[in-house]
């Protein structure tokens, strides 16, 4: 029950709120929204007692990504100008686009709905998935995740280099 | 009121189109970026939401969201440093006058 009415309302607000993002005409506006956004979402994982997701999702989207973008906002674009808009006919285009691709995506989920098992499953709270999550991390089991971790951190590694050489002024 | 794997599968199918819908009418490309963000995170929504309904002893499908997590920061920062070279080529972040590689 609990359950129920945080999920519908945090799912209201997700959309309302992602919604801003897309439709608000200044681009800080639009970072402040996508940080309501994106703790919603960590509410959300916290529902689907996945609460270090929850923590990764808050230190690493809100704590990193949305930060480096606000620094990027500052650096090109005049805060208090609004972004100009493209035409009402992509606009519009673009919203028949859209609709075609849920439509289609939830039609095809219907069709799919009643064969997958535990489709409506109630399950029970667990608590213990961080230890769960840093032994599968870190394990050479077959049910281990140990090389796509190293792979991500080779690819983290990669992006450092690879950001500092795009962004930087040539020496001249 | 139970919630299903339904309710999140349609939730995350409306994040998407949003964030779709950011992507084809946005022309600064911060905002595209931003946008780019929701989508991937209606991605990440439904590992975790597969996760607790399908096999809820195991921890892989979080572990998929933890990775898209992580690959979305890596989008963020080349992004972010794609974008800061953009203004500094053309003085703004249109992304309608970025066609330096057209011919």
């Amino acid at each position: 029950m609990i359950e129920g009415i945080c999920f519908y309302l945090f799912a209201a607000l997700l959309i309302f709120f992602a919604y801003k993002v897309v439709s608000t005409d200044y681009v800080l506006r639009a970072a402040t929204y996508l940080i309501i956004s994106l703790l919603l979402v960590a509410g959300l994982y916290i529902l689907l007692n996945a609460e270090f997701v929850a923590a990764i999702q808050i230190l690493v989207y809100v704590g990193g990504i949305v930060v480096i973008t606000i620094f990027a906002i500052f650096l090109v674009s005049r805060v208090g100008a609004p972004a100009v808009a493209l035409s009402m006919k992509t606009k519009i285009l673009s919203g028949v686009v859209v609709f075609a691709v849920v439509v289609v995506g939830i039609q095809a989920l219907v069709t799919i709905e009643g064969n997958v098992p535990g489709m409506t499953l109630d399950v029970d709270a667990r608590s213990d998935n961080a230890r769960k999550i840093g032994e599968a991390l870190l394990s050479v089991e077959s049910n281990g995740f140990i090389l796509p971790f190293e792979i991500v951190s080779l690819l983290l590694l990669g992006v450092l280099i690879g950001a500092v050489i795009t962004a930087r002024t040539k020496p001249e | 009121m139970s919630i299903g794997l339904y309710h999140w599968i349609v939730l995350s199918f409306i994040i998407l189109g949003i964030g779709l819908y950011g992507v084809l009418t946005r022309r600064n490309a911060l905002l595209v970026l931003m946008s780019l963000e929701l989508i991937i995170n209606a991605a990440a929504i439904n590992f975790a939401a597969f996760n607790y309904y399908l096999t809820p002893e195991l921890v892989k499908g979080q572990i998929f969201s933890i990775f898209a997590i992580a690959v979305a920061a890596a989008e963020a920062a080349i992004g972010i440093a794609i974008v800061i070279r953009l203004y500094r080529l053309q003085g703004g972040v249109d992304l309608t006058q970025a066609a330096e590689l057209k011919w």
